[in-house]
């Protein structure tokens, strides 16, 4: 080594080892902390308008240099203010910085290798006027003074450790009325800072921390109240130009509690809030990993947003398995209002939601919101929602929503499952438009139980239901669509099978079958042509019993119905209806009527046309069987029927409103009639019914021996029922065989069997008598043709004529007949006048009959001509009479007019008491043959009074004159005067009495002269002319 | 001859007699018989034009309900032409033996008497 580097080297040394002990005594002597302290409190005071004290100032150089290090302790800023919690602004137990000098001055780097603040209070105060006591600094009264930028003195900043213990801070803001307390906040900074780039990992920790905002009222209501028991926060990352933030953070909040005015949010819970690599550069985050918790119930985002003018979100998020029971307790009152105003009393069950949250929501003019879309997934659900009558439980679902605010938000429900008390429904499906129309596009399966779902059904219809529906279906349309039934814009398809099913309406009318099956389609792809179909319902149902105020039951066997149906919710008004029918058996019980249908099928539609209402009905049934009580029993083996209608509401008449077009056709009737040991055979009936006209086209009847066909057309009726024209008809009716015998056993059996009904005990119930009425108004006219019929033991031929029924009157007009024994004609006519006043009359002609026989045909007859009987062999007979009868039918004799001729030639007398009588006292031969010539009797009857006119008989070589009268009540006054015999003198003989057993005895000749026109008297003149009279009347009806 | 001649007249005479006296009716004014008449429960209504009409209020049957007929009477002889509406005629004589303003009385060749009294003119 050289001397001179030597010396250098010694010169240096001494120049050190006096810096050092230059260095040694400045800090020894000068700067210790008894010398240092009272320097700094007093210029101190010199920047500060508070009192500030430092207890003690400890600065060290060179004991770990380059670092160097300050320590204040028992640091105490007071700084009273009115109203303040305190006058010590602050107080500091111990302040400790340590810094690399050498780095600050080599390379202008603030590395802070310790920072310690501990054991330190801060009261902050700020009064009503905004006045603050921390306002503490002389020249800093206005913030706002210096508005220079200052330049960052550092090229870096380096702290290694800063360390807050235990500082304590109340903030009390009486302007805002806020008061904050934060208790024993720990805080552990690193860090460093270089080109505007921040290192952090950050430890805050406190054991208490409180905040409340009241109001400015008289009395102070809270606005805010919050308040944690442990608060945490980490951070570690980087802040770029105090903009950019990265890194990760961790809040945890311990027992947290908040209030927002009077409403509490949290009520001593557990938050925890961990993001993990994110970013925030003041517009835009990034998070990959968020983690928030509230107790057990944590949800997890990752993604990103930036907040501009408009916010941009896109954001994944997952929450774990949320139990709704609890989480319902925890929720604030405020929501859990909401929650029951919305009418949902109780829900449980676990959920899971999932989804991302994507795009910008704009508060500005057209607005918009991001898209969300969410997983749902809910298991064991439970909902008490008072708009259900019944909870729904066992709810399992798991759905995808896409809630697009702005445009289409569709819900994809992949299962909904949940069970009521007795009913499990499962919907599957989507529903788009959510915030607006719901179109809907479900598929539902459920089992109903149909009593559960009654509540459903209009308070006004009083209908119950029992039984199960199995529904599958789907349906297609909004919510509103849905649940209004709007048929014309739905969409729907299904099936429900109803099983043990019973429905009542109205307490009255019950149905009931053990399975029904319906399967329904809206729109309706049915084509009646008739109106536009909006639903069809297949039905199909084995046994339907049908009980109707429990006297009316329908038994349905194999019911199928094919219905289509207008849009009849929104046009109720005017329901449009057609189906299909088919069942395999109706039985019917309505009162005493019973009624079997074999397989009744047709056709029935209604629809308005034109402001009416159109009816159209096609039946057909292989066979109905009827009993009607003991009385009637039916059995027909085919029914046809095609009917159409056009109601019309306006007319009063049912006939006019319902106008029927009606065409009728049933084959092979058999009618059983009790007390008629024969039944009515219908082999055919076809008739057609079409607006004003009644056509039978077809129809024959067999009765016992008798057959007749009626056909024939009724028509004007519409004419007659609004009473503006007559009702006019004509039918004919024909018979091959009619067996009047039979027909009047029929007749006689059931009158017999009425009569029986009126009989109580002895006395004999008058029956309110009710004679044929013929309504005015008719001008009917039945043609008439037999062609064989048995009257008695005779049978004539050709019967034929006419019966009118016309204006009130009914006229059976030259019915006439030919027989061996006659040939016959007869007019009658019925006309009531009033209930106890009925005309009736006949005209009755029997030509070239056997008086046998006209007497076996009219027994009646014999009442009227007694001496009839005694006669035999051919004569004519012709009869008028007419009375009113009363309301029961009897006769009103004083009203009884009569007339009748019998004309007759080569008649044997029969051999009789009487006669044998007569003989004796006229002295007759014994050889005179028994055998009258010619006979012409004319009578009348008036009231009760039997006038026979004088009239001749001859007699072999006698001739006499016979007259008289005979009563109703049998007696008789009749008188023969022997006109012309072999004796000199003329006899007479008067028969007086009893018409049975009359008395007879000899009287003076009274008609010696009546058929000598030279000698007649003019008595006996007249008589013979009303004779003629009477007779000419007579002759005057007959018909060729 | 002579002798049994007077006693021949005077029967001739006496016959004549009883002939003519035979042929003395009678003679009713046929304007006195218009007008109703009442006998018990049974009325008749003659009218002038020749028509009259009947009917028994015990059988239920009312002024306007009765049945016409036409009617002749001369000298004593009354005759009703009763005219069914079903065609034939009921002709009745009747020989009246008091006809006044009060009183009607007929009878029947039976000898079946009716006796009115006149309740409307």
């Amino acid at each position: 080594m050289k001397k001179s580097i030597k010396i250098i080297l010694i010169t240096l040394a001494a120049i050190l080892g006096l810096l050092i002990i230059a260095v040694c005594i400045l800090l020894f002597v000068i700067l210790t902390p008894s010398k240092i302290t009272p320097i700094v409190n007093e210029q101190v005071a010199k920047y500060v308008n508070c009192d500030v004290n430092i207890e003690k100032i400890d600065l060290t150089l060179f004991h770990d240099f380059p670092k160097i290090s300050i320590q204040l302790s028992d640091v105490q800023v007071i700084n009273p203010m009115q109203n303040s919690q305190n006058d010590t602004l602050a107080k500091v137990g111990n302040i400790y910085l340590s810094v690399n000098i050498r780095e600050f001055l080599k390379n202008k780097s603030l590395i802070i290798n310790d920072c310690l603040l501990e054991n330190a209070t801060v009261n902050v105060f700020s009064d009503e006027n905004g006045i603050d006591n921390y306002d503490i600094f002389i020249g800093n009264s206005s913030p706002d003074s210096d508005t220079t930028q200052s330049a960052m003195p550092f090229n870096s900043i380096n702290l290694k450790k800063v360390c807050f213990k235990n500082l304590n801070v109340s903030y009390i803001d009486l302007s805002t009325n806020l008061d904050a307390l934060v208790k024993n906040l720990n805080l552990d900074i690193k860090g460093s800072m270089k080109d505007d780039v921040i290192d952090c990992d950050l430890t805050l920790k406190s054991d208490f921390v409180s905040c409340k905002m009241l109001t400015d009222s008289v009395i102070p209501q809270e606005i805010i109240n919050a308040s944690t028991e442990g608060f945490s926060i980490f951070f570690n990352g980087n802040i770029k130009d105090f903009n950019d933030i990265k890194g990760d953070v961790a809040v945890g909040i311990l027992d947290a509690c908040l209030g927002v005015q009077s409403v509490e949010y949290l009520n001593n819970q557990k938050l925890d809030f961990k993001v993990t690599a994110f970013s925030f550069n003041g517009e835009n985050a990034n998070f990959e990993d968020a983690d928030f918790t509230l107790d057990d119930y944590s949800i997890n985002l990752a993604g990103e947003a930036s907040i501009s003018d408009d916010i941009f979100v896109n954001c994944d998020f997952a929450t774990n398995h949320w139990v709704l029971e609890e989480l319902m307790k925890i929720l604030p009152s405020t929501i859990l209002k909401i929650i029951d105003d919305a009418g949902v009393k109780k829900v449980e069950g676990g959920i899971i939601l999932s989804g991302n949250v994507n795009g910008v929501y704009s508060n500005d003019s057209v607005g918009s919101m991001p898209v969300i879309s969410v997983d749902v997934k809910y298991d064991n659900g439970f909902v008490n929602y008072s708009g259900l009558p019944f909870v729904l439980s066992d709810i399992e679902t798991d759905l995808h929503a896409d809630l697009d605010f702005g445009k289409n938000s569709v819900v994809n429900i992949k299962y909904f499952d949940a069970n009521t008390p007795k009913s499990k429904i499962n919907i599957a499906g989507e529903v788009e438009d959510v915030f607006n129309k719901l179109f809907c596009n479900l598929k539902l399966n459920a089992d109903i139980n149909l009593q559960e779902f009654q509540v459903f059904l209009p308070d006004d219809m009083n209908a119950e239901m029992r039984g199960i529906a199995g529904i599958s279906a789907n349906v297609k349309g909004t919510l509103d669509q849905i649940t209004n039934v709007e048929l014309s814009k739905l969409k729907l398809n299904g099936d429900v099978d109803f099983r043990d099913l019973f429905v009542t309406y109205n307490d009255s009318i019950c149905a009931q079958t053990a399975a029904m099956k319906i399967k329904l389609e809206v729109p309706s792809k049915a084509d009646y042509q008739l109106f536009k179909e909006a639903l069809t319902a297949d039905i199909s149902s084995g046994k339907l019993n049908i009980n109707i105020a429990d006297v009316q039951k329908i038994d349905l066997d194999g019911v199928k119905l094919n219905l289509a149906t207008s849009d009849f919710i929104t046009q109720s008004d005017n329901i449009a209806i057609a189906c299909n029918f088919d069942v395999s058996k109706l039985v019917a019980d309505i009162d005493t009527i019973s009624v079997n249908i074999y397989h009744p099928d047709g056709v029935f539609s209604m629809y308005p046309q034109d402001g009416k209402m159109i009816y159209e009905c096609t039946y057909n049934s292989d066979s109905i069987n009827a009993v009607v009580g003991e009385e009637y029993r039916a059995a027909i083996s085919l029914i046809n029927l095609v009917a159409n209608s056009q109601y019309d509401e306006k007319q009063k008449n049912m006939l006019l409103q319902w106008n029927p077009d009606v065409n009728f056709n049933f084959n092979n009737a058999v009618i059983h009639v009790a007390g008629i040991d024969y039944p009515v055979e219908v082999p055919k009936i076809r008739f057609d019914f079409v607006p004003g006209k009644f056509y039978i086209e077809e129809s024959k009847f067999v009765v016992g021996n008798t057959d007749f066909q009626l056909s024939g057309t009724l028509h004007n009726l519409d004419k007659f029922v609004k009473k503006t024209g007559l009702l006019e008809g004509e039918m004919d009716f024909i018979s091959d065989h009619a067996d009047v015998n039979q027909i009047m056993e029929i007749m006689t059996s059931l009158a017999g069997h009425d009569t029986s009904n009126v009989v109580v005990s002895q006395d004999t119930v008058k029956k309110e008598d009710n004679p044929l009425m013929i309504p005015a108004g008719i001008d009917f006219t039945l043609n008439t043709l037999v062609n064989q019929a048995v009257v008695g033991e005779s049978y004539i031929n050709d019967l034929g004529g006419t019966i009118t029924l016309k204006d009130g009157t009914l006229i059976m007009e030259e019915l006439g007949f030919t027989s061996k024994a006659a040939r016959m004609q007869l007019t009658a006519m019925y006309r009531p006048e009033r209930k106890n006043h009925l005309f009736t009359g006949i005209d009755f002609h029997l030509l070239d009959i056997e008086i046998k026989d006209l007497i076996d045909m009219i027994p009646d007859i014999d009442t009227l001509v007694p001496m009839l009987k005694s006669f035999d062999g051919k004569a004519e007979f012709h009869l008028a009479v007419e009375t009113y009868l009363k309301s029961n039918y009897d006769i009103k004799f004083s009203t009884l007019r009569g007339a009748a001729a019998i004309e007759g030639q080569d008649l044997v007398v029969l051999d009789s008491e009487t006669f044998d009588k007569i003989s004796k006292l006229l002295m007759f031969n014994k050889k005179t043959e028994n055998k009258i010539d010619s006979i012409s009797v004319e009578m009348t009857v008036f009231r009760n009074e039997i006038d026979l006119y004088p009239f001749l008989i001859v007699m072999d070589k006698y001739k006499a004159v016979v007259s008289g009268r005979h009563n109703l009540d049998m007696s008789c006054n009749y008188h023969i005067s022997l006109t012309d015999c072999p004796l000199p003198v003329r006899l007479g003989v008067n028969i007086e009495g009893n018409i049975q057993h009359p008395h007879i005895e000899l009287a003076p000749c009274r008609y010696a002269n009546l058929y000598r026109p030279e000698k007649r008297n003019a008595v006996l003149t007249k008589q013979l002319e009303l004779k003629k009279m009477i007779g000419d009347a007579l002759k005057a009806n007959v018909k060729d | 001859m002579n002798k049994h001649f007077i006693p021949f007249l005077c029967c001739c005479i006496l016959l004549l007699m009883v002939s003519c006296i035979d042929d003395i009716k009678p003679n009713f004014d046929s304007s006195l018989l218009t007008g109703k008449w009442q006998e018990g429960t049974l009325y008749e209504r003659y009218k002038s034009d020749g028509t009259g009409y009947t009917w028994d209020v015990a059988d239920d049957v009312q002024e306007s309900e009765a049945q016409p007929f036409t009617w002749t009477l001369e000298y004593d002889e009354l005759t009703q032409i009763h005219e069914m509406e079903m065609g034939g005629v009921v002709p009745k004589t009747y020989t009246v033996t008091t006809l006044n303003n009060s009183a009607f009385v007929y009878h029947d060749n039976y000898g079946v008497t009716h006796s009115f009294v006149k309740v409307v003119e």
